[in-house]
C-alpha cells in the first residue's frame, strides 16, 4: 500500500506564489500525496517602533485561490487548519521570520516553529537566483532552521554561509514557467477584451532598492535625476518606476541628504507624470508586462530568463548629452581638398566607423558660414547642421567599435586609407568599387599610430605605440616595418615613461624628410623617406617631451607633453630656450595641443578651458626678450607673445554642453590650405572654422552627424557586446544613458530567443 | 629649527651668559671649589645646547652646516672651560673666560641666524599604515621651512566601551624613520603648524580607539592645521561608512584621491576642506617600483634556487582572516586548490602573505581548522610552492611580485593596480573536474592541406592551426581578428591559393587571407552595393585549386566525390597548443589586466598568461587608477605639504 504523504505550501504573499507553483504541481502529481496550499496573514509593523500591528493585517485568500493548481487542497482559513497534524514536507518562500522591517507573519509560521511540524522544511527563494542568493536575502534566519534550500544551480550555495552547504539542493526554478503562464494569461486577457495596442512604445521597468540608495548615496540620487529628466523630455519609452516597498521604512538608515533627495525625486516623478509609479505587489506580472529592465537590482533575472534586455546602471556620474551634443563629432584628422567651388572634407568621427563627407561651398565661406539667400531653420533639429550637411558615404566593416578607431584618413587616387588607432589594421576603401580591404600587421595587437605622411606611392605611418614606422605601398599593398630606430630611441627612457607614446603630433614632413620630436624622451629623429634611413639624437633638452611642433627651416617651436614650457630649438646647433610657461603642467591634456605655422608667427591652438590662442612671433629668440600680452592685443607685435582672446571660440564658456566640456578637448584639427586660408575644427560647439592668415574667422560652419547615423553607431556597440557576451542580454550604461535607452527603444524587442536560450543553457549547467 | 627648540636653546645660552659674572666673581675670590661647580654647570648647559642642535640637525630640522659649526664652537668652549680649571693664576683664568664667553656670543649669533621652521607632526598609530604618510613626511623633510616629527601614538582594542588591550608600535617603523616618543613630546608647547593623522574615528569606532588626548578635537587645540590622510586607497568612491564621521568637522583638511571622490563624501563637508591630490600610498608604491628593493633574506631559502625567483613569475597570494572566519572549510579548500594549481604550473612561485593572526583565528574556530591550516603551511614550504611572507612592509612585497592572486575585498588590489600589475580575483569555488580534464579538442569549421601540412580553422577561437602530418604536432599559426563578434559559425571554407590561405566567411564579414610565407594577413570585404559575391556554395569548385582538395561543409568532409567523414569534426591540438591559445585569449580579453575567476577565466589560464607574457606586458596596466588618483607620479605628498604650508602661511600672516 502506498504510503500517504502530506505536503503543505505556506504562502506569505500571493504575488510570490510563482516560485512555488511548479513544485506544487509536481507534488500534486505524486501518487499518494495530499498537497495543501495555505495563505497566512501578515501584519504591518508600525514605522519607528517596528512593532507588529495586528490591526494592519493583510490576508486575502480569495486572491490566491484561483492560482492554486488542480489537485491541491486550498486552505482558506488558516486558524482552523491544525498544524500539529504533521507534514512530510512544508514549503515556504518567506525568508524573514522576525527580520523584516515592513511586516511579519504570525510567530506560528516562523521557520523555527514550522520545523516542529514537518520532516522536511524547504525554503524556496521568491527571486530567481543565477549566481547566488542576492545580498538582500542571504543572511536571514530561514537558513538556520530549514532542512533544504532549493536553488537552481548548486554553485549558488557559495552565496550562503558554508554551514548551509548541505542544505542546498539544485532544483530547477519554477519561475520561468510561471512567467510564461502569466504571459499567456495576459495575452488571453487582451484577446478577450479586444483591446488593441495603443502605445507602441517599449516599456522599461526601473527598479531601485534600499541597497542602491545606501551604497550609492548622492550618486544614486543624481543618477535617478538624470533618468527622470531624460524620461520627462524624451517619450521614446514608457518608464515604470518601481522602488522597493521597504525604502521608506529604512529611511533612518540613510543619510538625511539621501532621504530628502529621494523624497524629492518621488514627488517630482509623480508631479510631472514621468511614467508609471508602480507599487503593485506582483512583480512577476510587472516583469512580464514590461519589455525590459533598467537598474542594478536582483529583479533583473526575471527579465534575463524571458529573453528581455537588462540595462545595467552604475554609480558613475556622467553628464547626460542632448541629441545635438551626441551628433557633434570628435575628429582628429581629415582629408581636405580645396578648389574654386569650396572645400571638401572627408573624415571618420571618433566612436564611429563612418566615412563622412562634408562640402563647404565657397559661397558659404564668403557668407561667413551661411549660404546667401538661405534662411536659418526656425527649429533646430538635432543632428542637422545649420550649415553644410554631413553625408555618410560608407561604413567600415570593422570589428572594433567605440573609441577612436582611425587616427588618420588619406586619399590617394580613388582610394581612402584609414590608419588605425584602436582598429586592428590599415583599411583601404575603393570609392569606385566600394570594396573594403584591411591589412594587418603580424603579432600586432596594438597598431596605434599617430600621424601619416604620403611620399610618392607610399604612406609612412608614424607610431604612437607600435614599435616601428610602417611603410605602405599603395600600389602593391605591401607593408614594411622599419624598426631599426626603436632600440636607440628606447635607450635611456625613464622607467615612468616606458608606457608613453613614441610620438604624438610633433612630427612634420618637408619633402622627403620627416622631422620628429619624441613624447617618450628627449629625442629628435630625422627620417629620410627616399632612403628609409634615420638619425636619432638628443635634443639637449633633458626631462622634456613633446606633443606638437612647428618647424621653419632650422627653427623648431615645441609644445610640451606633460610639461609647461614652450620652447624654441635649433635643430642644427642644438640650442634651445624657453619662450613661455604654460599652466596645467602635470596633465597630458595640454593647454595647447596643436601648433600651426602662421607665417611670421606660430599659433598654438587651445584645448579644454584655455581661453585664448597663443601667438608667438617667430623672431623671438629667447625668453629674455619676451613680454606677454593678454586679452585682445593686436596680433602683430613682434616683441610680444600674445594670448589672444576673443579671436576664435575657446575657453570654458565656449563649450556648448557639460557633456562636451568633460570630453577634455578643444581644437582637434588645424590645417593650412593651399589658398593660405586655415581650416580648423573645434569641439567647443562643434564647428569648422575657416580663418584667414591672420587667424581671423571668415566663416564658421557647424558640423553635425546625422542623428540616425549616430544612433546606429551607438547601437552597434551594444549589439556587438551582445555577440561577444554570447547574448546575455545585458547592456551596460557605457557612455550615456540616452544612448542606452535609445538602443532599447529601437531594439528592445529583438534577440529574445537568443537571450532566452542563453539563460536556459546556463541554468542547465551547460555554460 | 622650530621655535620651541630655538627658544629653549636661547634660554640656555642666556643662562650661560649670565653665568659669566658668577665665574668672574668666583675666580676673583680664589674659590676653586665654587669655580669647579659653576664651570661644571656651564659645561653641562653647553653640552645640552650641543645635543639639541645635533638632534635638530639629524632630524633635518636645522641647517646642517651652521649647526655643525656651532657645535664645534661649543666644543671649543668646553675645552676652554677645562683649561680654566688647569690654570692657577686669576688673570690667566679671566683671559680664558673672556675667550670662552666670546665664543658663546658667536654661538648666540649662529643660533639666532637659524631660520625658524614650521613644526609638522605626523601621528600614526599603526606602523603598517605608515605608507599613507611617508611621502608627505619626505616632502616635509626636504622643505627647509618645515621641521617634521614622527610621533607614533598608542591605540586600544575595545569591546563594549572597555579597553581590552593596549598597543604601541613605535618600534616597528622603518629604520630610516626617526620616531619621537609621544610621552616626551610637548605637543601643546610646540604647537605644530600641522598635525597629520590617519585615524579619523575618535570614539566612533567600536573596536579600536586611540587615547582621548589624541582625539581630533584635542589635537585641533594644539595645532594650526589638522589633516586627515586616509590609510587606504579605494576605487571610485570612499567607503560608505567613511562618508561622514563627526570628527571630520575638526579636520582642517582631508586628503582625497581625486576631485571626483569629493562627491562621495557628505555634501555637508565644504569643498575647501579637501585636498584632492592623490594618495601617499600610491607615491610609495611607485617609488618602490622605480627602485626595486632587495629580496628579503628570509625569502631566499624558500625560493627554488635559494637566491631569487629566477625565471619564475612571483605571484602574491592574498588571504584574509574575515574570509576564513566566514567560510572556514571553503576557504581552506580553496587555498589548497590554489597551491595545487601553482605547483602544477611551471614558472610560478607564490608569495603567500597570510595575516599574522590567521593561525590564531583558525585556532579560535577549533583544533581541526588550526591543524589543517598548519598542514597547508607545511605543504607550502615542503613542496617549495613559494615564499611564506612575513615581511612587515607590504609595499616591498608588492614591488617584488609580478602579479596578484586573491580576494577583491582588500586594499592590496589597489596597490597592485597602482603598480599596473595583473590582478586575478578568486572566488571560493573549486572548478569541477570536467569529464575529460585534459580535453584539448576544438571544433573545426574549415580545413585544407598542402604537402605534409594541414590547416584547420578552430571555429570558436578564430585560430588557424597548422598540423604536421608526419609528427602530428599542431602549432598555432594566426588568429583571425574579430571572431568574438560573430554569432554562429564564423568561417566555412578554406583553401590555399598561391601560398596564401583563403578563409571564406559563413557568418563572419570578409574573406581572410593569410600569406604562409610572409605571415602577412588581410581581409577583403564585399562591397555594399556592387553585387560582388565571394566564393560560396555554388562557386566552391571554381574557387578550389589543386588536386584532391578536401574541404569542409556543414561538418562533413567532401572530396570531389563521396563523403569522406561525417559528423562534427574536432581536432585534438595537444596541451601546448591549447595552453598558448588559452593564454592569448585570456590576455587579449582584458586590457586592464584584471580578471575575475569564473568558468572561462581559470587560475590555470592566469598562470599560463603570466608565464608566457613578456616582462613589459606585466606592468603599466593601471586601468582606472589614473582616473581614481589625481597623481600617479609620486607628487601627492609634495602637493599636500605645499598646500598645508601655504595655508599655514596665510593664517600666520
Amino acid at each position: 500500500m502506498t504510503e500517504q504523504k502530506k505536503v503543505l505550501f505556506i504562502v506569505y504573499k500571493t504575488e510570490w506564489w510563482g516560485c512555488l507553483d511548479s513544485l506544487c504541481r509536481q507534488e500534486c502529481r505524486e501518487k499518494g500525496t495530499t498537497c495543501y496550499v495555505m495563505p497566512v496573514p501578515r501584519y504591518e509593523r508600525d514605522p519607528g517602533t517596528l512593532e507588529m500591528n495586528t490591526a494592519k493585517k493583510h490576508y486575502k485568500p480569495e486572491q490566491l485561490a484561483p492560482l492554486v493548481p488542480e489537485g491541491a487542497v486550498f486552505i482558506g482559513n488558516w486558524e482552523q487548519f491544525p498544524m500539529n497534524q504533521g507534514f512530510d514536507k512544508i514549503y515556504i518562500h518567506n525568508p524573514y521570520d522576525n527580520a523584516n522591517v515592513m511586516d511579519t507573519v504570525d510567530v506560528l509560521f516562523y521557520s523555527v516553529n514550522l520545523k516542529t511540524f514537518t520532516k522536511k522544511l524547504i525554503y524556496v527563494p521568491h527571486v530567481l537566483c543565477f549566481g547566488g542568493v542576492p545580498m538582500e536575502f542571504n543572511e536571514l534566519p530561514v537558513y538556520e532552521n530549514v532542512d533544504a534550500v532549493y536553488l537552481p544551480l548548486k554553485r549558488a550555495k557559495y552565496s550562503l554561509e558554508q554551514k548551509y552547504d548541505g542544505k542546498v539542493e539544485a532544483v530547477p526554478s519554477g519561475i520561468p514557467e510561471y512567467l510564461d503562464r502569466i504571459a499567456a494569461q495576459i495575452a488571453e486577457e487582451k484577446r478577450q477584451s479586444g483591446s488593441r495596442e495603443e502605445d507602441a512604445r517599449k516599456t522599461l521597468l526601473y527598479c531601485v532598492s534600499f541597497n542602491n540608495l545606501y551604497y550609492g548615496a548622492e550618486r544614486q540620487i543624481q543618477k535617478m535625476w538624470d533618468i527622470f529628466e531624460y524620461a520627462r523630455k524624451n517619450k521614446d519609452i514608457r518608464l515604470i518606476f518601481r522602488p522597493d516597498e521597504d525604502i521608506p521604512a529604512r529611511f533612518p538608515w540613510l543619510h538625511p541628504s539621501v532621504t530628502e533627495g529621494y523624497k524629492k525625486l518621488v514627488a517630482y516623478f509623480k508631479k510631472y507624470n514621468i511614467g508609471i509609479y508602480d507599487q503593485s505587489p506582483d512583480v512577476y506580472r510587472t516583469a512580464v508586462e514590461a519589455d525590459g529592465y533598467m537598474g542594478a537590482h536582483y529583479h533583473s533575472t526575471l527579465f534575463n530568463i524571458q529573453g528581455k534586455y537588462v540595462l545595467g546602471l552604475d554609480n558613475i556620474q556622467r553628464p547626460v548629452p542632448s541629441m545635438d551634443a551626441r551628433c557633434v563629432p570628435i575628429l582628429w584628422d581629415a582629408e581636405v581638398r580645396e578648389d574654386e567651388q569650396g572645400i571638401e572634407i572627408l573624415f571618420v568621427p571618433d566612436r564611429t566607423r563612418l566615412i563622412c563627407r562634408m562640402r563647404i561651398p565657397e559661397e558659404m565661406i564668403q557668407g561667413g558660414g551661411e549660404l546667401p539667400g538661405k534662411k536659418k531653420a526656425k527649429k533646430h533639429v538635432p543632428g542637422v547642421s545649420r550649415g553644410a550637411e554631413v553625408e555618410v558615404i560608407a561604413q567600415v566593416p570593422d570589428d572594433v567599435s567605440g573609441g577612436l578607431n582611425y587616427i588618420n584618413i588619406r586619399k590617394i587616387g580613388n582610394c581612402l586609407y584609414l590608419i588605425p588607432y584602436s582598429s586592428e589594421g590599415i583599411w583601404k576603401y575603393d570609392m569606385e568599387t566600394r570594396i573594403f580591404s584591411q591589412q594587418y600587421l603580424p603579432g600586432a595587437d596594438n597598431m596605434c599610430m599617430t600621424a601619416t605622411f604620403s611620399h610618392g606611392k607610399y604612406l609612412y605611418m608614424i607610431p604612437r605605440f607600435y614599435p616601428g614606422i610602417v611603410k605602405y605601398d599603395t600600389e602593391t599593398e605591401e607593408l614594411e616595418v622599419l624598426d631599426g630606430w626603436i632600440e636607440e630611441l628606447d635607450r635611456d627612457v625613464a622607467s615612468e615613461n616606458r608606457k608613453e607614446p613614441y610620438f604624438v603630433w610633433a612630427v612634420k614632413q618637408e619633402g622627403n624628410m620627416l622631422y620628429m620630436a619624441s613624447a617618450k624622451r628627449d629625442a629628435w629623429m630625422e627620417f629620410d623617406m627616399d632612403s628609409d634611413s634615420w638619425q636619432v639624437r638628443s635634443m639637449n633638452l633633458p626631462g622634456r617631451r613633446f606633443l606638437d611642433m612647428v618647424k621653419d627651416k632650422d627653427s623648431v617651436w615645441l609644445l610640451p607633453y606633460c610639461g609647461n614650457e614652450i620652447l624654441r630649438w635649433n635643430r642644427v646647433t642644438g640650442e634651445g630656450c624657453v619662450l613661455y610657461y604654460t599652466v596645467n603642467a602635470d596633465s597630458k591634456n595640454a593647454p595647447y595641443a596643436m601648433g600651426l605655422d602662421a607665417g611670421d608667427f606660430v599659433a598654438a591652438f587651445p584645448q579644454q578651458v584655455t581661453d585664448h590662442v597663443l601667438l608667438i612671433p617667430k623672431s623671438l629668440e629667447s625668453r629674455g626678450e619676451v613680454t606677454v600680452s593678454k586679452g585682445t592685443a593686436p596680433l602683430r607685435e613682434r616683441d610680444k607673445i600674445v594670448e589672444r582672446k576673443g579671436l576664435i571660440p575657446c575657453g570654458e564658456g565656449a563649450f556648448q554642453s557639460e557633456y562636451q566640456r568633460q570630453r577634455k578637448t578643444g581644437y582637434e584639427f588645424v590645417k593650412k590650405l593651399e589658398s593660405g586660408r586655415i581650416l580648423a575644427y573645434e569641439y567647443y560647439d562643434g564647428s569648422f572654422l575657416v580663418l584667414n592668415d591672420q587667424l581671423q574667422p571668415l566663416a564658421k560652419i557647424p558640423c553635425r552627424l546625422p542623428a540616425e547615423a549616430v544612433r546606429e553607431q551607438d547601437e552597434a556597440i551594444w549589439k556587438e557586446a551582445q555577440y561577444r557576451g554570447e547574448f546575455g542580454g545585458n547592456v551596460n550604461e557605457g557612455y550615456s544613458i540616452p544612448a542606452m535607452i535609445d538602443f532599447f527603444a529601437r531594439h528592445g524587442g529583438e534577440d529574445r530567443d537568443k537571450i532566452r536560450r542563453h539563460y536556459e543553457r546556463f541554468l542547465e549547467g551547460l555554460w | 629649527m622650530i621655535k620651541y627648540v630655538k627658544k629653549q636653546i636661547m634660554e640656555l645660552l642666556d643662562t650661560l651668559m649670565e653665568a659669566r659674572e658668577t665665574v668672574q666673581m668666583v675666580i676673583g675670590q680664589h674659590d676653586d671649589a665654587g669655580l669647579m661647580n659653576v664651570l661644571a654647570d656651564a659645561q653641562e648647559a653647553a653640552v645640552a645646547v650641543g645635543n639639541q642642535l645635533e638632534e635638530a640637525a639629524e632630524n633635518g630640522n636645522a641647517d646642517g652646516d651652521v649647526t655643525q659649526e656651532t657645535i664645534s664652537i661649543l666644543e671649543k668652549y668646553c675645552e676652554l672651560l677645562w683649561r680654566v680649571t688647569q690654570e692657577e693664576g686669576a688673570q690667566e683664568r679671566l683671559l680664558l673666560v673672556a675667550e670662552g664667553w666670546g665664543l658663546l656670543e658667536e654661538v648666540q649669533r649662529n643660533v639666532t641666524r637659524l631660520s625658524e621652521q614650521i613644526p609638522v607632526v605626523f601621528m600614526p598609530y599603526k606602523a603598517s599604515m605608515w605608507d599613507c604618510m611617508e611621502s608627505v613626511w619626505e616632502a616635509a623633510r626636504e622643505d627647509p621651512d618645515c621641521a617634521p616629527f614622527v610621533v607614533p601614538i598608542p591605540y586600544y582594542d575595545t569591546q563594549e566601551g572597555k579597553i581590552t588591550a593596549t598597543h604601541y608600535e613605535g618600534d616597528q617603523f622603518p629604520a630610516y624613520v626617526r620616531v619621537t616618543d609621544y610621552q616626551n613630546f610637548p605637543l601643546e608647547e610646540i604647537h605644530p603648524g600641522a598635525i597629520f593623522i590617519h585615524n579619523p574615528f575618535d570614539d566612533y569606532n567600536k573596536v579600536t580607539s586611540v587615547p582621548p588626548q589624541f582625539y581630533s578635537g584635542e589635537l585641533k587645540k594644539c595645532t594650526d592645521r589638522l589633516i586627515y590622510i586616509p590609510y587606504y586607497v579605494t576605487g571610485e568612491a570612499v567607503y560608505v561608512t567613511h562618508r561622514y564621521i563627526p570628527p571630520y568637522d575638526n579636520m582642517d583638511f582631508i586628503v582625497t584621491q581625486c576631485e571626483n571622490m569629493i562627491a562621495s563624501y557628505s555634501a555637508e563637508l565644504p569643498r575647501e576642506k579637501f585636498l584632492p591630490f592623490g594618495s601617499p600610498v600610491a607615491d610609495r608604491i611607485l617609488k618602490l617600483e622605480n627602485a626595486r628593493p632587495e629580496i628579503p633574506e628570509s625569502w631566499k631559502s624558500q625560493l627554488k634556487n635559494g637566491q631569487d625567483f629566477g625565471s619564475d613569475r612571483a605571484v602574491m597570494l592574498n588571504t584574509s582572516i574575515s574570509l576564513l572566519m566566514k567560510e572556514k572549510d571553503r576557504f581552506l579548500d580553496k587555498i589548497e586548490y590554489l597551491f595545487d594549481v601553482a605547483k602544477r604550473s611551471q614558472g610560478i612561485t607564490l608569495v603567500w602573505r597570510p595575516h599574522p593572526l590567521l593561525y590564531a583565528s583558525a585556532q579560535s574556530l577549533g583544533e581541526a581548522y588550526a591543524a589543517r591550516l598548519g598542514e597547508l603551511e607545511r605543504k607550502f614550504s615542503q613542496d617549495k610552492i613559494g615564499v611564506l611572507d612575513k615581511n612587515p612592509d607590504v609595499g616591498v612585497t608588492v614591488a617584488l611580485c609580478d602579479a596578484y592572486l586573491g580576494e577583491t575585498a582588500s586594499s592590496m588590489i589597489h596597490m597592485f593596480g597602482i603598480a599596473g600589475k595583473p590582478r586575478f580575483y578568486t572566488n571560493l569555488m573549486i572548478p569541477e573536474r570536467k569529464k575529460n580534464p585534459g580535453d584539448t579538442r576544438y571544433y573545426v569549421s574549415a580545413f585544407c592541406q598542402t604537402g605534409e601540412k594541414e590547416y584547420y580553422v578552430l571555429d570558436r577561437t578564430g585560430w588557424i592551426v597548422e598540423k604536421n602530418r608526419d609528427t602530428d604536432k599542431v602549432t598555432p599559426l594566426v588568429r583571425i581578428p574579430g571572431r568574438e563578434t560573430v554569432r554562429g559559425r564564423a568561417y566555412k571554407k578554406m583553401e590555399i591559393r598561391e601560398n596564401c590561405l583563403w578563409v571564406y566567411p559563413d557568418n563572419a564579414r570578409g574573406t581572410f587571407i593569410y600569406d604562409l610565407k610572409t605571415g602577412k594577413m588581410r581581409k577583403v570585404y564585399e562591397p555594399e552595393e556592387a553585387g560582388w559575391k565571394g566564393p560560396g556554395e555554388d562557386s566552391r569548385k571554381e574557387a578550389s585549386s589543386g588536386e584532391g582538395d578536401v574541404y569542409l561543409q556543414e561538418g562533413l568532409f567532401f572530396r570531389d566525390g563521396p563523403v569522406v567523414q561525417e559528423g562534427a569534426f574536432f581536432l585534438d591540438v595537444g596541451r601546448e597548443c591549447r595552453a598558448y591559445i588559452q593564454a592569448e585569449r585570456f590576455k587579449r580579453g582584458n586590457l586592464n589586466h584584471e580578471w575575475n575567476e569564473n568558468d572561462t577565466n581559470t587560475t590555470e589560464d592566469y598562470f599560463n598568461f603570466l608565464v608566457s607574457a613578456q616582462d613589459s606586458e606585466l606592468v603599466g596596466y593601471q586601468g582606472a587608477y589614473p582616473v581614481w588618483l589625481a597623481s600617479l607620479d609620486g607628487s601627492c605628498g609634495r602637493k599636500v605639504m605645499q598646500a598645508v604650508k601655504e595655508s599655514i602661511g596665510k593664517r600666520r600672516a
